[in-house]
């Protein structure tokens, strides 16, 4: 990816996100990753509201990667706004979640996801994931 | 006491048992009718002909007598004593007495019906007086009724002279002293007679009487018979002929009745009687099948009766066998639909108290069925996805679990002593075994609860590809022995079951060398694969227990014996309508045969 871009990790499992930021250590990711813990302040974070009011602190990702279950609003729910609104929803998503449920893919492609990725259990293999991620979208050309 | 009977509908067998049963009672019914009229149209019909033959008997002896008649008030006092007179005379004389004498009697002839002539007969036999000229002189010394004539009055048998029937008669004339001088002679036309015995009436159209006498070893017409072809000729019957008998017995003096053959060999009943003062005997007879014309017609009649009450049988009992079968045979299809599945099944309950209960109590067992199965599949589905959930959740800590350890490997590199290295990655492996675990459980739970579709499946290349992803060890051989089908069916599931079969085969052999077989039979209406290796077999003891869940036979830690996967492949088999087995003795070496059966779809 290229440098200047940065990441929204919307993720409530703490060793999920150290998950991705070893990850993303481990494969020379260096993009800025912001983190935040469901739905509610994924939102909040890209519409800069209450305590992402300050645009420095919340920069425009130009990439999502989401977690489906989360606490107050989850990654489904939270998609679909995304998607409604105008000023985001250009705004590439993956979905990277434990749950390989028929229902849980369709509906996320059906909402537009640019990708959805099921978490493996051991970290080597979500290094490898991310690895290849991470080289698509540096061929890709973002928005 | 059963009834075996060639056929199995329920309705046949009630309406040929009940037609069956009316046949019996009618034709017994019909056949004590049959015997009691019939002994009755019998008994009439011989006592008819015997009636008439009384009558006839009668007729004839009053025609005799007034042959007789005729002759005693011919012969009054004063012929024989003019006839005395004129033989004692001679000459001129004699001459003209016999002129006299005959030209008194040619006055009295008319006044004799049926009196063809009456002649005067000496004693030696030559005719001297006679109304028919042309007799005088003629010499009849030899003829019976001359003979007779002489002793005493004597009638003779019917006889032909030139076609004509006729009867003659005679008697003594005498002196007025006991002597007899003369025989007087008549000869009458028989035709009083022949009318008697040619009257048919209430003989119909084969009946007849005939007037017979007995000659030595012979018995002889005395009448011209109705069938017979020349009306005129008596011919004899021989004695021991049964067209005789009647005629025997009436001439032996007898009356009756019996049932014999006649002149033409028909079967007759004859009736007869004697004419004692001629030694004749009289036969009154009707062919039986006339005469007993009534029991054909009865015979018809019952027949007929027959015919209607077994038609009216039928008629009767279809509509009731049908009423009585109907509520057995939607009781039938009912049961049929709840066998294949259909448990909204309801049977109309019938109008008859015992089906109706049987309905009733069918529908009764149908709603348990049901309400059991509604609650079956309720459960199991809450099952299958409290499974599912419980294992996704599992897998979240899991996950944690596993990155952290490895992050704690990488983070103490070089810090760490063996053992702790060791732990770390037992710990992994315990991870890893618990994962293996999870996602059986997961696809173990999926299989009741996702239907997939029904594809097209060409098992020889969905089993080459199972192969390559069971990639054996170097000494292990797969082969794949007979020639798979196509199917439309449930790709995933039957890859699913190949791949637990082959894995395990070939995780479990001990190696180094061996093979395992794949095979596939066509059995009708379902398909029956085989998988057999050459490894160590499992005791017959075992053999049901390792399809249950979580059933190792090996304290194995390796990743891939989780104790799913055969539960597994049971579930999956046994959700598409096959079964599963296994075959083996446990001997290491002759291993172990898996064997499936997968239902055909169209």
């Amino acid at each position: 990816m290229r440098s200047q871009n940065s990441v929204l990790l919307v993720e409530d499992d703490p060793v999920d996100v150290m998950a991705v930021k070893r990850a993303f250590a481990q494969n020379k990711v260096t993009n800025p990753l912001y983190v935040v813990g469901n739905g509610e302040e994924g939102l909040a974070f890209l519409r800069h509201e209450g305590k992402f009011a300050e645009p420095a602190s919340s920069p425009r990702p130009t990439l999502i990667l989401m977690d489906l279950k989360m606490p107050r609003m989850g990654g489904l729910e939270m998609l679909s706004i995304l998607k409604a609104d105008r000023d985001l929803r250009h705004i590439p998503v993956i979905v990277l979640t434990t749950s390989d449920n028929d229902a849980d893919i369709q509906q996320s492609f059906q909402n537009g996801v640019a990708g959805y990725l099921v978490k493996p259990v051991t970290f080597e293999k979500f290094v490898r994931a991310i690895q290849i991620f991470d080289l698509y979208w540096t061929l890709s050309e973002l928005p | 006491m059963r009834i075996r009977l060639p056929f199995n509908s329920l309705s046949t067998q009630i309406t040929v048992l009940s037609l069956a049963l009316l046949l019996i009672l009618t034709l017994v019914v019909g056949v004590i009718a049959y015997r009691i009229t019939r002994s009755t149209i019998e008994v009439e019909g011989i006592a008819s002909l015997e009636a008439l033959a009384t009558a006839r008997q009668t007729a004839i002896k009053i025609q005799l007598e007034n042959y007789k008649n005729n002759l005693l008030s011919f012969a009054h006092p004063n012929l024989a004593a003019e006839t005395t007179a004129m033989l004692a005379a001679s000459g001129e004389d004699r001459i003209r007495q016999e002129s006299i004498l005959a030209a008194s009697m040619k006055r009295e002839q008319p006044i004799h019906s049926d009196l063809e002539w009456a002649d005067i007969v000496d004693l030696s036999g030559e005719v001297i007086i006679s109304t028919n000229t042309a007799n005088e002189g003629r010499i009849v010394a030899k003829t019976p009724v001359f003979m007779n004539g002489v002793v005493r009055p004597s009638i003779s048998d019917p006889f032909i002279d030139q076609g004509t029937i006729y009867i003659e008669l005679s008697m003594p004339l005498n002196d007025g002293q006991d002597n007899t001088v003369a025989v007087l002679i008549h000869r009458y036309n028989a035709r009083a007679l022949l009318s008697i015995t040619g009257d048919y009436t209430g003989l119909g159209s084969t009946g007849e009487t005939v007037l017979g006498v007995r000659r030595g070893e012979e018995v002889h017409f005395l009448t011209p018979r109705r069938f017979a072809s020349d009306v005129s000729s008596f011919e004899p019957l021989p004695i021991s002929g049964g067209a005789a008998r009647p005629m025997i017995g009436a001439t032996a003096g007898q009356s009756g009745a019996i049932q014999a053959p006649d002149y033409r060999s028909v079967q007759v009943i004859a009736a007869y009687r004697p004419i004692q003062e001629t030694g004749w005997g009289i036969v009154v007879k009707q062919d039986v099948v006339e005469a007993f014309a009534g029991i054909s017609q009865l015979r018809t009649n019952l027949m007929m009766g027959l015919g209607l009450a077994l038609l009216a049988g039928a008629i009767i009992v279809a509509p009731l066998t049908h009423n009585f079968v109907q509520p057995l045979n939607e009781l039938e299809r009912a049961t049929r639909k709840v066998a294949a599945g259909d448990l909204s099944t309801h049977v109309p309950i019938s109008q008859l108290d015992e089906v109706g209960q049987v309905a009733e109590s069918f529908n009764a067992m149908v709603r348990q069925l049901s309400q059991a199965r509604d609650e079956l599949t309720h459960s199991n589905r809450e099952l299958s996805s409290f499974a599912y959930v419980v294992s996704h959740d599992l897998k979240t800590p899991l996950r944690g679990i596993a990155s952290l350890s490895t992050w704690l490997v990488e983070d103490l590199q070089g810090k760490l002593e063996g053992e702790q290295i060791e732990q770390l990655r037992l710990l992994r492996e315990r991870v890893q075994r618990m994962d293996a675990l999870i996602n059986g459980l997961l696809d173990y739970s999926r299989v009741g609860r996702v239907r997939n579709p029904e594809i097209v499946v060409d098992v020889n290349t969905l089993l080459v590809r199972v192969i390559d992803t069971a990639s054996p060890p170097e000494g292990i051989r797969i082969n794949v022995t007979t020639k798979m089908p196509r199917l439309q069916t449930d790709e995933l599931h039957l890859t699913q079951v190949f791949q637990n079969l082959i894995s395990n085969a070939v995780n479990h052999h001990p190696g180094p060398q061996g093979k395992v077989e794949i095979s596939g039979r066509d059995q009708g209406d379902f398909w029956e694969f085989t998988v057999r290796d050459d490894g160590l077999g499992i005791e017959p003891r075992h053999h049901e227990r390792i399809f249950q869940m979580f059933q190792s036979l090996q304290t194995n830690q390796d990743v891939e014996s989780t104790g799913i996967g055969l539960a597994l492949v049971r579930k999956i088999v046994e959700e598409h309508g096959g079964k599963v087995w296994v075959e083996s003795q446990g001997v290491p070496g002759q291993g172990s045969i898996f064997r499936f059966t997968w239902p055909k779809t169209k």
